[in-house]
C-alpha cells in the first residue's frame, strides 16, 4: 500500500523539477538574447565617392560611436577631394591639368597612393595602369554622355596610357608627380580601398572594436562579428542583379574587393560595354573571367588586384596569385562547360557555393 | 486513488508550470518568425520612409522624386520592389522583388537604397 503511494508522488516531483528545470533555461537564453543586444549597433549610409557608402560599428557607446561616424564620413569626404579626378581642385586633377608642363606639389598621401598604384602596374604588366583616365574619360562610362569613342581618339589615348612616364618625388618641400603631355591620372581603380584602409585606421585609433565599412561594394571588416562565427559576406553574381550572390565568405579582419562587367556599362547598338578597360586596347577588357573577388589584409591591394586580374584573365591571374602571399580570391570563369568557380586553398573552407547552377573546381594553389 | 494533499497541491503547482511555459514558448515562437517586416527608404543615406509590409496586404505604390527623376515602388503582400525608374541603367528596377530581411535595391544615379531590415544570412554583399 505505501508503495502504491509513494511512486506516483515521486513521479510528480520529479516532473515538476524537471518543467522547473527547462523553464529555467528558456528564461536564462531569453536573458542572454537581451544581454547580447546591449551591444550597440550604429550604422550610417550616405552617398559619397560616386557610390553608397554604409558604415557599421558595434560598440557600448552609442553616442561615441555617433561621434565616430561623423568622423568617418568628414574623412572620407576629405580624401576625395584629394583623390577624385571628378573634383577640379583635388591633387588628382591639378596634376591632370599640368600634364606634360611641370611637377605639381601634392599631399604625401596622393602621392604615395599613386606610388603604390605604380607597383601594382609593374607587377600585373600594366594591367592595372592609373593613367588609364584618358580612356575612362573618351568612354564616359556612368556618365549621360556615355558612348563608344573615335577610333583615332582611342587610339592617342592607349598611346597616353603608360604608367613608367609618371614620375613621382619626393623633395624636401614635399612630394610632386608629374606626368608626361595629355596624361590623365585616375586612381578609380584603388582610391576606394585606400580610403577603406583610412578609415579603418582611424576607427581602430578611435577604439571601436569591431565594424564593417562598405564603400561601394568594397568591403573591409574587423573584429568579431556580432553573430556567432566569422563575418558573413555575400559575394555578387555576376549574371544577377545587384544584390543577389553566388556565395558566401567566411572571413575576419581582411578586406572583400569584387570586380566584374556588371558594375558599371552601357548598351549601344545591342553591345553592353563595360567600365573596366584593356590597357592595350583601350576598349572594355574581353576577359574569360564574369568576377574576381580578392580577399586581402589591405584594402589598398585588393582593389588594385581586383581590377587587375579581371583584365588578365583565368590563365594570367591566377598565375600572378600563385606569386602573392596572404591573398585569397574567388574567381568566377565563363568555361565551354559552364561557369566554373576557383577558390584559392587558403580561403577553401571559409567559402560557401550558393548558387546550384555554378560549378566549383578543385581548389586553386 | 490513494492521493494526499500535498500531492494534489504538487500536481496543481505543475500544471501552473506547464502552462506558463506553453505561454512563454508561444510568443518566442510568434516573435522568432515574424510574418511583419519593414523597409526602409534612404535617400543620400537620410531616411525618407518606413514601409510596413505584411503577408496579405494590397497593393500600394510609391514615388520617389530626386531632381527631377523618379522611381516608382511597389509593395504588396509583404513584398516591395522598384517597378519603374527614369535612370540609365534601370539597375534597381531589375533587382525585382525584395523578399527578406537584408535584400536591398540600389538606383545610383537617383542615390536611392531600399533595404529591408532584419537580420539576414549574410552581413553585406561585394561588388
Amino acid at each position: 500500500m505505501s508503495i502504491k503511494i509513494h511512486l506516483p508522488r515521486s513521479i510528480i516531483y520529479l516532473g515538476t523539477a524537471a518543467v522547473t528545470l527547462i523553464l529555467i533555461i528558456f528564461l536564462y537564453s531569453a536573458n542572454r538574447d537581451n544581454g547580447s543586444r546591449s551591444l550597440q549597433k550604429m550604422q550610417r549610409e550616405s552617398y559619397l565617392l560616386g557610390t553608397i557608402i554604409r558604415i557599421t560599428l558595434y560598440g557600448e557607446d552609442s553616442k561615441k560611436l555617433n561621434n565616430v561616424l561623423d568622423l568617418s564620413m568628414k574623412e572620407i569626404e576629405r580624401l576625395e577631394n584629394l583623390l577624385s579626378v571628378n573634383i577640379p581642385s583635388s591633387d588628382v586633377s591639378l596634376v591632370n591639368r599640368a600634364s606634360g608642363e611641370y611637377p605639381v606639389k601634392v599631399s604625401e598621401e596622393a602621392g604615395s597612393l599613386l606610388e603604390r598604384a605604380i607597383e601594382w602596374s609593374e607587377r600585373t604588366g600594366g594591367a592595372f595602369d592609373p593613367t588609364v583616365g584618358k580612356i575612362v574619360k573618351l568612354w564616359g562610362i556612368g556618365t549621360e554622355s556615355a558612348a563608344v569613342p573615335d577610333p583615332e581618339q582611342l587610339k592617342e589615348a592607349v598611346d597616353m596610357t603608360d604608367f613608367r612616364k609618371v614620375s613621382v618625388l619626393h623633395e624636401v618641400n614635399g612630394t610632386f608627380v608629374q606626368t608626361a603631355k595629355g596624361q590623365r591620372i585616375d586612381l578609380g581603380g584603388i582610391a576606394k580601398g585606400y580610403i577603406t584602409e583610412k578609415v579603418k585606421a582611424l576607427l581602430i585609433n578611435e577604439g571601436v572594436s569591431s565594424a564593417l565599412i562598405d564603400l561601394g561594394g568594397n568591403i573591409a571588416v574587423f573584429g568579431s562579428s556580432p553573430k556567432p562565427g566569422k563575418w558573413k559576406l555575400g559575394l555578387q553574381h555576376p549574371f544577377m542583379p545587384r544584390g543577389e550572390y553566388f556565395g558566401i565568405a567566411e572571413v575576419s579582419d581582411v578586406s572583400v574587393v569584387t570586380s566584374g562587367a556588371y558594375e558599371r556599362y552601357f548598351e549601344s547598338g545591342g553591345i553592353r560595354y563595360h567600365h573596366i578597360f584593356d590597357t592595350a586596347t583601350g576598349y572594355p577588357a574581353l576577359s574569360d573571367l564574369a568576377s574576381v573577388t580578392i580577399i586581402s589584409e589591405d584594402s589598398t591591394d585588393a582593389d588594385a588586384l581586383s581590377t587587375a586580374l579581371f583584365v588578365m584573365g583565368f590563365e594570367r591571374g591566377i598565375s600572378l596569385l600563385r606569386e602573392l602571399k596572404n591573398v585569397e580570391a574567388v574567381l568566377v570563369a565563363k568555361k565551354t562547360e559552364g561557369t566554373i568557380v576557383y577558390v584559392t586553398k587558403g580561403l577553401s573552407k571559409g567559402f560557401l557555393l550558393k548558387d546550384p547552377a555554378m560549378k566549383k573546381a578543385p581548389e586553386v594553389q | 486513488m490513494g492521493m494526499k494533499r500535498g500531492d494534489r497541491a504538487m500536481l496543481y503547482i505543475l500544471v501552473m508550470i506547464l502552462a506558463v511555459s506553453g505561454v512563454v514558448l508561444g510568443i518566442r515562437y510568434m516573435t522568432a518568425v515574424p510574418d511583419v517586416m519593414s523597409a526602409e527608404i534612404t535617400q543620400d543615406g537620410k531616411l525618407l520612409q518606413r514601409v510596413l509590409l505584411k503577408k496579405g496586404d494590397p497593393a500600394r505604390e510609391f514615388v520617389v522624386e530626386y531632381n527631377g527623376g523618379l522611381n516608382r515602388l511597389k509593395a504588396e503582400d509583404g513584398k516591395i520592389a522598384v517597378i519603374e525608374a527614369d535612370c540609365p541603367d534601370k539597375d534597381c528596377v531589375k533587382r525585382g522583388w525584395l523578399k527578406k530581411p537584408g535584400d536591398s535595391a540600389i538606383c545610383l544615379p537617383h542615390r536611392l537604397v531600399i533595404r529591408i531590415t532584419g537580420e539576414s544570412e549574410v552581413d553585406g554583399v561585394t561588388w
